[in-house]
């Protein structure tokens, strides 16, 4: 590459309420040859916290072509650590670039006293992480200067001190702060399905509080000596019962963006934007219904 | 309506706990902290304790490839499990996984055939910086025209952003370009006395380019990159050699767009 001209920033592009694809390094040149019909594109936050170098350079190529949104995983929001201030300042200079659209985070912890997990950990569900996630979600705002989205993980395990449902808890977090909702409808099922409760349930007591985009992905279903537990694995297609639940969340919700995660055993561009024509398709069945 | 319940464990002990059981392999210490299901307890904590490992470990190899091509994918992540133990993530970037590794290799492989090992993670690691380092345009050498040769001596050149230097007892240039994955298992054997190699790693827009530097050149780059004045890395390179052209050394590392700017004290 030669040195760039001075750049004109476009401004920051709304995501359209249709289907969009996680962005993965591996496509970038797919991307920018094909230029496929998709509607917008996600980027892990962490994947572009680059002084410079081609990663940067390919956002910046991207965001000319296709509205962008930034979805972090490595914030650990819900840490009981005072937030990673470099974290944050790395993430509104990427802002700053890439102009998204939208900004999410997760609805987790992944850290304490210094050390991570490099996970989405699940949080007890009290009165205390209740309180804790407002006042960062508050102090994360602020410093961004904009609506964060939060979204619900998979989870393998439930706390016994857990007291809220989770979905209630959500939906006061997203009361309490103004942040807006990122529904995974993925991992509501491979969480209902974990421990037992009623996937339409969590969706319908969300659905009013604002949910600003859904995520659709693949899980994997791992056999246990008793039983089976299902993995948030985005390795492959979403399944029916998480189409059906999807049709379930945009009737309750209306037309959304919505993004389909890939994010291992990455398949070529073609099937990912065709699960994402797939997507397209519920909404607007969904529409028609509607009319 | 919700209900709100008094919790026994406080959010901040909650998680200690379970950071702790699960890094470390502890479930049990965690039994009374997670709800009671068919499932049993461990098998459910087993997930955590996979997807933190298994994360570890590929950022790791993903960091490592000439590492985990000599000494395979096995060693790699029996070694990437001890060193998860010494140096856990301490960052929710999984980039800076591979940042303690190198010396976590100085430590353990030390006076054994594979104590090269350490330079090859050091170079591996400069690689992975240089990547995501920043950009700044090269430095013309005309501009020095506008300072008083009485200056010279107090010229301080600052390096380019994305350039790190690595010197090694072992030939680790050769190894690295042995190992990549167009070249891999079609070069002769190196030997690990082939002597010294210094290496300069830099990125050129989107290219990162790997180059062997004579022992001089090198010195006065690295006295650069400490911030040494220009009499005080002319000290250095002639220290390293000698008979060393210092004024053609200079005009090679800035022809090799290494300089980006400079002051004078």
């Amino acid at each position: 590459m030669s040195p760039s001209p001075p750049r004109v920033v476009p401004a920051q592009r709304p995501i359209p309420a249709r289907a969009g694809i996680g962005l993965r390094a591996r496509h970038h040149d797919d991307l920018l040859r094909e230029r496929p019909d998709i509607g917008w594109l996600e980027a892990h936050s962490e994947n572009y916290f680059a002084d410079g170098g081609a990663q940067i350079e390919y956002l910046l190529k991207l965001r000319e072509l296709y509205p962008l949104s930034l979805h972090g995983v490595g914030l650990s929001l819900g840490s009981t650590d005072a937030l990673d201030r470099e974290h944050l300042w790395r993430l509104k200079r990427l802002m700053h670039l890439a102009e998204p659209g939208l900004v999410s985070e997760h609805l987790c912890w992944g850290s304490v006293d210094g050390t991570f997990a490099n996970d989405l950990l699940p949080l007890p569900y009290t009165e205390e992480a209740l309180r804790h996630m407002i006042r960062r979600v508050d102090e994360i705002q602020d410093f961004l200067g904009r609506q964060l989205l939060i979204e619900n993980v998979s989870s393998y395990l439930q706390f016994e001190c857990s007291d809220i449902p989770e979905w209630e808890f959500l939906a006061a977090l997203a009361f309490a702060s103004g942040c807006g909702v990122l529904l995974d409808v993925n991992n509501i099922y491979v969480s209902s399905r974990n421990h037992g409760f009623d996937a339409r349930k969590f969706i319908s007591h969300v659905a009013p509080v604002g949910v600003h985009e859904i995520h659709l992905a693949g899980h994997t279903v791992k056999p246990l000596e008793r039983g089976e537990i299902l993995i948030d694995t985005h390795s492959g297609p979403v399944c029916d019962a998480v189409w059906d639940l999807y049709d379930f969340a945009i009737e309750r919700c209306g037309r959304v963006p919505t993004l389909i995660e890939w994010d291992a055993e990455i398949p070529a561009l073609d099937v990912l934007v065709a699960e994402a024509a797939r997507a397209d398709a519920h909404m607007e069945h969904q529409r028609d219904i509607a009319a | 309506m919700l209900t709100w319940s008094t919790n026994v464990t406080s959010l901040r002990e909650l998680q200690v706990a379970f950071l702790d059981g699960t890094l470390h392999g502890y479930p049990a210490q965690l039994a009374s902290l997670i709800a009671a299901t068919e499932l049993p307890r461990e098998a459910r904590i087993a997930i955590y304790a996979n997807n933190a490992r298994e994360g570890f470990l590929s950022a790791l190899a993903a960091t490592f490839p000439v590492i985990e091509r000599l000494a395979g994918q096995d060693w790699l992540r029996q070694t990437g499990r001890d060193y998860m133990r010494r140096h856990p993530s301490r960052s929710g970037n999984l980039h800076f996984v591979g940042e303690r590794f190198a010396a976590f290799l100085d430590d353990t492989m030390r006076g054994t055939h594979y104590e090269y090992f350490a330079d090859v993670a050091r170079l591996e690691w400069a690689y992975q910086e240089v990547l995501v380092a920043a950009d700044h345009p090269s430095f013309e050498i005309s501009a020095l025209s506008s300072v008083s040769p009485d200056d010279y001596d107090s010229l301080i050149f600052r390096v380019h952003p994305a350039l790190r230097l690595v010197e090694s007892r072992y030939p680790v240039l050769a190894i690295w370009k042995a190992n990549q994955p167009e070249t891999a298992g079609m070069t002769p054997s190196i030997s690990l006395d082939a002597g010294a190699s210094r290496v300069l790693i830099i990125r050129r827009e989107d290219h990162v380019e790997l180059r062997e530097l004579g022992a001089a050149a090198f010195a006065l780059l690295a006295a650069f990159a400490r911030g040494a004045t220009l009499a005080g890395a002319f000290e250095q390179a002639g220290g390293a050699d000698e008979g060393a052209d210092l004024a053609a050394l200079l005009g090679h590392i800035v022809k090799l767009q290494t300089l980006v700017d400079f002051e004078t004290r």
